[in-house]
Parts: structure tokens; C-alpha cells; sequence
């Protein structure tokens, strides 16, 4: 018996088909291209199962509704630029009260209403830092189908786990690019039971109990600062404690969280760096100019926050020059930069903000030039 | 091998249909096959193209870098999605609607395509299926049988003998054009 399905998905249906098998029982959104197909399907797909599918009257709304419904069903939220900032105050929220889900965010051209049927991966600072006060993140950018499924999937499991939002960051190219592929059937992608998790985890990823709501349970959740059973508080050492839990539940399990592609990275002169959809493009001029000899090979980030500072600062200190192919004007960079903690690492951008992908002849040129100059 | 093949035109005419249908296709014959569109955020009659890519090995890069098939039934498309073309290029045009070609060392099939899929089912919005029988025609990626299994399939209900109907005049039409220099529709286009 075989152990897989093959299918033939546009990244938005593998991305609710993927919610699906994670367990997902609610979706609350409101549509914008380019991620509309992943509301579409699943207006379809949850009340089949029993779920519950809303179309709320704006963006805001949406995430409220998520964060609300996160308190008992495992919930999901897709977006697209303009929405996700609107987001921002709710995610901000799910934060501060430690509430479980996960954010799709299919980045388009920006700023503002920007170009909404091309490709951009400019929001992955947003996803960071787009909403305010201190916290960490876990920000997932897959690149190929399975990979989309399987990230979809393990976004679900983190959020419950770190009892956090958990935002997948994908493309429109991604989005929309239909393909055969074989969806992985491992247990690795079974669902994980949110409440049962977290009681066998409580005072490790939690600060305060997590409990369903209507379960006969007091609870009591707030975005201002609370002790440990829900309250607000002005007391500075219980806030202190709340907001380095909250740091610290994800930066100190960042060998947990990590996930990376590396390709023919041992021995190289030059690295390739880059995320999401133009990695693709990056293996290709890989493979073009190993035929002429140059060494250089590809570190594909996965997980892209908790950004994995250690093994880049590892990987530029052992090469010549670094290469950051990216669909936006540096934010790859920058972090590379800061990463390395080196004034004098040579750091190329390959930059596209025209809506169109980046080509394999586009890094080859500059994997080329990079290589002369060595 | 990978085989590249793109449809263009502008929005409603079907084009991104057309390439749904023969990456279908191919995935159903058991390919590893993708097809990715591009359009704009207009509802009708923004340029649009869909790449389709198929290949017996794991496809990498996703879109077209050296096209094999190229169709395309707007002059605004040729000039957006007419790249990326090789000297061997399979290349084929409405000239009602494609009326001026710069210079290549391709040759261009002039098919009236809106035309003949009125003459044959009435209606233009079948021009996907005349497409896809000229496709089919000039192509080998793609055996007929396996065309028509995935029309019958994919088609919407009530529409499959008209679709089957435009797919084979498109195939018919193929054998009464003579492929024309590239260089000639410009010099003609001047």
C-alpha cells in the first residue's frame, strides 16, 4: 500500500487542504487577492467537516474573530498585504494573550494597495515587527508544494505548542502556481490535540492557564499586562516576567523551531541566501555555474523567524562572498548583515520589486560578477 | 524533457484555461507538469498569459526561460509574453488580433482563431478548446485521446460537446495553414 497521494494543487488549495489535515475547524476572513482561494475552498471544505467558515465585514474583524475562536477550535486566517497590516493590532493581541493560530499571509506588490496579482516578498519585516510592543515571532516561508503542505501543517502544531501566532509567509507566484506533487502522509503531520498539549506543557510555553471556553472553567483573557491567572497588572516585575516569557518561550527553543534547505553548501566560495519562491531560480543558476566550475551553493531559509542567526553567522565565515536574492529592496540582507557581525563580509543583493519573479539568469549574472571579483 | 508552453491573450478569452487543461492533462498522464498564469487585477480584458511546464524530472524553475509553444490572441499580450522565444519556437497568432510583429527567426501559423471557433460552435468563449486542438496538432506533448479524456472531464457540465466540437476544429484547421517567416509579418507590419 503506498504511503502517498499524488495531487496536482495551486499552493492556495494545498494550503487549505493542509490546514484541514493539521485539524483546522475555523476560518474567519475576508477576501483579497491573491490569497482569496484559500477562503473560497474552505467556505466549501469546513462545513463539510463540521468547521465553521466566516466572511467577516473587514480584515480587522477577521483576526478578531480567530483570536475569539482560537479559545476552542484550532484556527486560521488568510491575508494579503493590505490586510495583513490591518491585522496588525488583533495579531498583537493573540500575542499578548498567548492565543494559538496562524496567519497566511500571500505577499503581493505594496505598499499600500501596491500590485495585487504579482509577486513581493516585502512584508517579511512586517511579520516581524508590524505589530507593536516586545515579542518574538514564528514566521514560516516555504518554497516548493510539499514543502507548503508540510509548513502549513507544522505552523498549526508550533501555534499550539508556543501558544503563539504562527504566520506562514508564501507569494502569489507560490500562491497560484498549480503543480503535481505527492502529499506526504508521515506522522509527523498528524493533528496535536491544542489542550491536552498544553496542560503536558503548562508553565513551560504558557504563562497562564489555556483552558476552552464553555468547559465549566473561569478565564479570563486581556491585552493588557496580567499575572499568571489573567488579570491586569501594574506591578513591574509581574509585567517584566510576562514580556521575557514571552521573548523567551521562542528565541530560547530556536533549535526546535529552525527548519533549513541547504544545497551543495559544503565547501563553497560563494552562498547563496534567499527564502520562499526564488529559491527555485537559485538552485537553477547553482547548478549552471557548478558545470563551470564555481563553488557556490544555497542556504534556503525556512523558518525565517525566529531568524536563524547562528548558522548564517557560521555559514559567512566560511565563505568568500554572500548572494541575497529576494523580491524586495534588502530585508534578507539586512538581516544577513547583522547576522554575520562582520564589516567587511562582501554581501550582493539580487533585488526585483517589478512584480515579476526573479530569473535563474538574473543570480547567475550575479553569481558570475561575484566570482571574477573574488 | 521539459517542454514549455504558453497561451496569451486578454482576459475572458480563455487562455489560462487552455493551459489549465494541458497541464491537467499531462499530470493525468502521470508528467510532472505546473502552470502558473499571469494577470491583472482588471476582470476582462487585462493582458494575461499561463505558462505551463512539463516534464518527465521534478520540475525547478517555474516559469518559461525558452519557450516551445507559444499561442497568442492579443496584440498587447505578444507584446508583454512574446519573450523568452527560440529559433525552433512553435509560435501561433490570430492576425486579426496580432497585427504587428517585430522581427525573428521564428516562423508564425496565422490562424484566425476567433473566427473559426464562431463558425464552428458560434460562440467565442469555446476559443480555449480551438486552441488547445491546434496545440494538440502541432505539438506531441500532449496525445488527442488524453486532450478530450481531460475536456470531457474538466469541462463544465453541459458544455463538453461544444467543447469537443472546438477542440477538433481547431485540430482540422492546423492542416490548411503554412507556417509564415517571422521576418516577413514584419516587414508587412512596417
Amino acid at each position: 500500500m503506498t504511503n502517498r497521494e499524488r495531487v496536482f494543487w495551486a499552493g492556495n488549495e494545498t494550503i487549505a487542504e493542509a490546514a484541514l489535515r493539521a485539524g483546522c475547524n475555523f476560518y474567519a476572513g475576508y477576501p483579497i487577492t491573491p490569497s482569496s482561494e484559500i477562503a473560497s475552498l474552505l467556505s466549501l471544505r469546513l462545513p463539510q467537516l463540521g468547521g465553521v467558515f466566516l466572511q467577516m465585514e473587514d480584515e480587522i474583524a477577521a483576526m478578531g474573530a480567530v483570536v475569539g475562536a482560537s479559545w476552542g477550535a484550532k484556527s486560521l486566517t488568510a491575508t494579503s498585504g493590505p490586510g495583513f497590516s490591518l491585522k496588525q493590532e488583533n495579531i498583537g493581541y493573540a500575542i499578548m494573550s498567548e492565543t494559538p493560530c496562524v496567519i497566511i499571509d500571500v505577499q503581493r506588490g505594496g505598499p499600500s494597495t501596491g500590485a495585487p496579482t504579482a509577486p513581493a516578498q516585502a512584508d517579511i519585516m512586517q511579520a516581524r515587527w508590524g505589530t507593536h510592543g516586545d515579542h518574538s515571532m514564528i514566521a514560516l516561508t516555504p518554497c516548493y508544494p510539499v514543502e507548503v503542505y508540510r509548513e502549513t501543517v507544522r505552523a498549526f502544531h508550533l501555534s499550539e505548542k508556543f501558544r503563539t501566532p504562527v504566520m506562514v509567509l508564501i507569494d502569489e507566484i507560490i500562491a497560484h502556481t498549480t503543480e503535481s506533487f505527492d502529499i506526504p502522509k508521515d506522522n509527523e503531520l498528524d493533528p496535536v490535540h491544542p489542550r491536552k498539549w498544553y496542560q503536558d506543557q503548562f508553565g513551560e510555553n504558557s504563562f497562564r492557564p489555556f483552558y476552552d471556553f464553555f468547559q465549566g472553567k473561569h478565564i479570563h483573557i486581556t491585552g493588557l499586562s496580567h499575572t499568571e491567572a489573567g488579570f491586569a497588572t501594574t506591578a513591574p516585575s509581574t509585567i517584566q516576567r510576562g514580556i521575557e516569557h514571552l521573548v523567551n518561550k521562542i528565541e530560547l527553543k530556536q533549535s526546535e523551531i529552525e527548519r533549513n534547505d541547504c544545497y551543495l553548501l559544503d565547501d563553497v566560495d560563494i552562498a547563496i541566501i534567499t527564502f520562499g519562491s526564488p529559491g527555485r531560480a537559485s538552485k537553477a543558476a547553482i547548478d549552471t555555474a557548478r558545470a563551470e566550475g564555481i563553488k557556490v551553493g544555497l542556504l534556503r531559509i525556512i523558518t525565517f523567524w525566529p531568524f536563524p542567526t547562528t548558522t548564517i553567522r557560521t555559514l559567512v565565515d566560511n565563505v568568500k562572498a554572500v548572494i541575497v536574492p529576494e523580491m524586495n529592496m534588502g530585508m534578507l540582507r539586512g538581516e544577513v548583515e547583522r547576522a554575520a557581525m562582520r564589516r567587511d563580509v562582501k554581501l550582493h543583493g539580487v533585488n526585483c520589486v517589478g512584480g515579476a519573479p526573479i530569473e535563474p539568469q538574473q543570480i547567475l549574472d550575479k553569481i558570475r560578477e561575484v566570482h571574477r571579483g573574488l | 524533457m521539459r517542454t514549455e508552453i504558453r497561451f496569451a491573450g486578454v482576459g475572458s478569452q480563455g487562455n489560462i484555461l487552455a493551459g489549465e487543461w494541458v497541464a491537467q492533462a499531462a499530470h493525468n498522464m502521470g508528467l510532472n507538469a505546473l502552470q502558473s498564469p499571469t494577470y491583472t487585477a482588471q476582470v476582462r480584458g487585462g493582458p494575461t498569459s499561463v505558462d505551463v511546464l512539463i516534464d518527465k524530472d521534478p520540475i525547478g524553475y517555474p516559469r518559461l526561460t525558452s519557450i516551445d509553444f507559444f499561442l497568442c490572441l492579443a496584440q498587447g499580450a505578444w507584446n508583454l509574453f512574446g519573450t523568452q522565444l527560440k529559433t525552433e519556437s512553435v509560435v501561433v497568432i490570430d492576425p486579426n488580433l496580432v497585427t504587428k510583429v517585430t522581427p525573428g527567426p521564428q516562423k508564425i501559423y496565422l490562424i484566425p482563431i476567433i473566427q473559426a471557433t464562431k463558425q464552428a460552435v458560434e460562440k467565442p468563449v469555446y476559443t480555449s478548446a480551438v486552441s488547445l486542438g491546434i496545440f494538440c496538432r502541432l505539438m506531441s506533448t500532449i496525445p488527442q485521446e488524453q486532450m478530450i479524456r481531460t475536456i470531457e472531464q474538466h469541462a463544465p457540465s453541459g458544455t463538453v460537446e461544444k467543447n469537443l466540437i472546438a477542440f477538433r476544429a481547431g485540430w482540422d484547421i492546423v492542416s490548411s495553414v503554412t507556417p509564415v517567416p517571422r521576418d516577413e509579418l514584419a516587414m508587412a507590419s512596417v
